[in-house]
């Protein structure tokens, strides 16, 4: 019987945990995701090979690496992620604090190895539009030293979000446009990519 | 049983051993360290693994140069074969290995100062094509391949877990005790030895001409500055600037200790003179026309020939032998080779 009853609540409680996840897409306008799959762009189409952002909330020092590649990662558990205010992006705290674990540990890919800090965002695949070689473009947008600081602050004000989307098509657009297609280092071009991106959150 | 129970008693005294925390020796002339040792305790355990892992080529992508290639311990870890370091295949980079020693009082790394922290220092060589041309999931990779290595994390982290994390600090652990304070310097501050009156009358133009930016005890201020070098042309380096993208930074290198330089030659980010008459003749007339210039070499330093001689006779009192000699900071045969004449 007591087993039963505990068996119940942890059920419950279980259920009540899962329940506080809410799913995470890359969408392209009104298009989610997939990557290496054309997505139709103006007068063509795009791809993308690599999408993947750090979320988090540096208070109560919570990091999520978000990666179209680990279905895994796009699970957010929102309680932690903090009252519909997070970041997009590691603070300069934590990018001036030396080497850390978990989802910020540099075999993650995510770290510049050049010079220190870590990078926000970074997406890569093909445009016929972007005037490099293979028309491949690559934005690696981080900066965490002013005046080229990149963090952006994202409130949700819908409280009841079961999917939480980026948009990016409106940072590609000003890249495209800018004939920006190779950002990889901290810089106004950085700065101003990552502030577009902001643009882009919604919910469901 | 028995062998059970000495098992049981053993293992908690092995690694309360091996994680116990190693006190950092603060000289007691030095100023309070940069270094945040509470978010990388020292312990010998993490002390041994960064040595292994710093004399070993397991690093780079075809395991022929370690971290002591560039950086070797009998020249105060620095690199004296080469004017710019040297890296796998044969390759040539664009600047003079530093000298390793006292980092725990560095804020900066690297000449321009691009790297903010000792604990990520290491991601740079590891992962620069003309150096070691790695990345370091591929050394966590083949570090959790190896025979020695999972033994010494286990020692060395409570996790026993090889992660980027955990090789990076484990190898700033191991730099953090390359602590150069025993020179005759040290021991003149410290009421051991006096300066004849030779190295005496150097030290009082060392103080009047150099300490500004060389500045004692530590013989830097571990800041930036244009001493006035003239750009090399091929190389085309503007030292700071390319970090800080502010052009008031254009020229400026980090300021170098002046310890162990009978060690550490060539002098200068990349290693353009190769004694320290030649330095001296440089700071005679720097170029002046460059507006980033220190203030400090606003005036010429013009000294005589005899001024010159006491000056070098004061420098040669803060080399280190027992820093370069120190058989705790060589390559650790013990460990790398543990099989080697058995």
């Amino acid at each position: 019987m007591k087993v039963g009853l505990i068996t119940f609540f942890l059920l419950i409680f279980i259920q009540a945990k899962t329940q506080q996840k809410i799913d995470f897409q890359f969408a392209f306008n009104a298009n989610a995701i997939t990557l290496n799959k054309t997505i139709p762009f103006l007068a063509d189409s795009i791809t993308f090979s690599k999408i993947a952002v750090y979320l988090s909330s540096p208070e109560i020092n919570f990091y999520q690496l978000v990666n179209a590649e680990n279905d895994k990662s796009l699970q957010l558990d929102f309680e932690e992620i903090g009252s519909n205010t997070f970041y997009l992006g590691v603070d300069s705290l934590t990018n001036s604090n030396g080497a850390m674990g978990g989802d910020l540990d540099p075999t993650k890919g995510m770290y510049w190895t050049w010079q220190s800090g870590y990078i926000n965002v970074k997406i890569e695949g093909k445009y016929s539009g972007c005037n490099t070689r293979n028309n491949k473009f690559q934005f690696h947008l981080g900066g965490y030293q002013n005046p080229f600081q990149t963090i952006q602050k994202i409130e949700i004000e819908n409280q009841n979000t079961k999917t939480l989307i980026l948009d990016i098509a409106p940072m590609i657009k000003q890249a495209v446009d800018s004939n920006w297609c190779e950002i990889m280092s901290p810089g106004n071009e950085a700065v101003q990519l990552s502030n577009t991106l902001k643009s882009g959150f919604k919910t469901e | 049983m028995m062998k059970k129970l000495i098992f049981i008693f053993l293992v908690p005294i092995v690694f309360g051993f091996a994680f116990k925390k190693l006190d950092f020796e603060k000289p007691s002339h030095f100023p309070e360290p940069a270094y945040n040792f509470q978010n990388n305790e020292l312990t010998q355990a993490k002390v041994n693994l960064g040595r292994a892992l710093f004399y070993d080529e397991i690093l780079s992508a075809d395991g022929t140069i370690s971290c002591a290639s560039c950086h070797s311990p009998y020249n105060a870890f620095a690199h004296t074969d080469h004017d710019l370091s040297h890296g796998i295949k044969d390759q040539i980079g664009t600047r003079n290995a530093p000298a390793l020693f006292n980092l725990a009082w560095q804020n900066s790394f690297m000449w321009d100062g691009a790297i903010n922290h000792l604990d990520v220092q290491a991601l740079a060589p590891i992962s620069h094509e003309k150096e070691m041309g790695e990345n370091i999931s591929n050394v966590v990779e083949k570090l959790s391949q190896s025979k020695i290595y999972p033994k010494l994390f286990a020692e060395a982290y409570p996790d026993g877990k090889i992660t980027g994390e955990h090789v990076l600090k484990a190898l700033s652990s191991f730099q953090l005790t390359l602590i150069s304070a025993n020179a005759k310097y040290d021991k003149v501050k410290l009421g051991f030895d006096s300066f004849s009156i030779q190295e005496q009358k150097g030290y009082e133009l060392f103080q009047q001409n150099c300490n500004n930016c060389h500045t004692e005890p530590l013989f830097s201020s571990y800041q930036f500055a244009d001493n006035g070098l003239k750009v090399d042309l091929i190389l085309s380096d503007f030292g700071r600037v390319s970090i800080s993208q502010n052009h008031l930074d254009s020229f400026n290198f980090k300021i170098p200790s002046l310890r162990n330089l009978n060690y550490s030659y060539p002098y200068m980010h990349d290693g353009r003179f190769e004694n320290l008459k030649e330095v001296l003749k440089h700071y005679e007339n720097p170029a002046r026309a460059n507006p980033e210039l220190t203030n400090h070499l606003a005036k010429p330093i013009l000294f005589t020939q005899n001024q010159k001689a006491d000056l070098l006779s004061f420098l040669l009192t803060l080399n280190d032998s027992a820093f370069v000699f120190n058989p705790l900071n060589k390559y650790p045969k013990e460990i790398l080779m543990p099989f080697e004449g058995k």
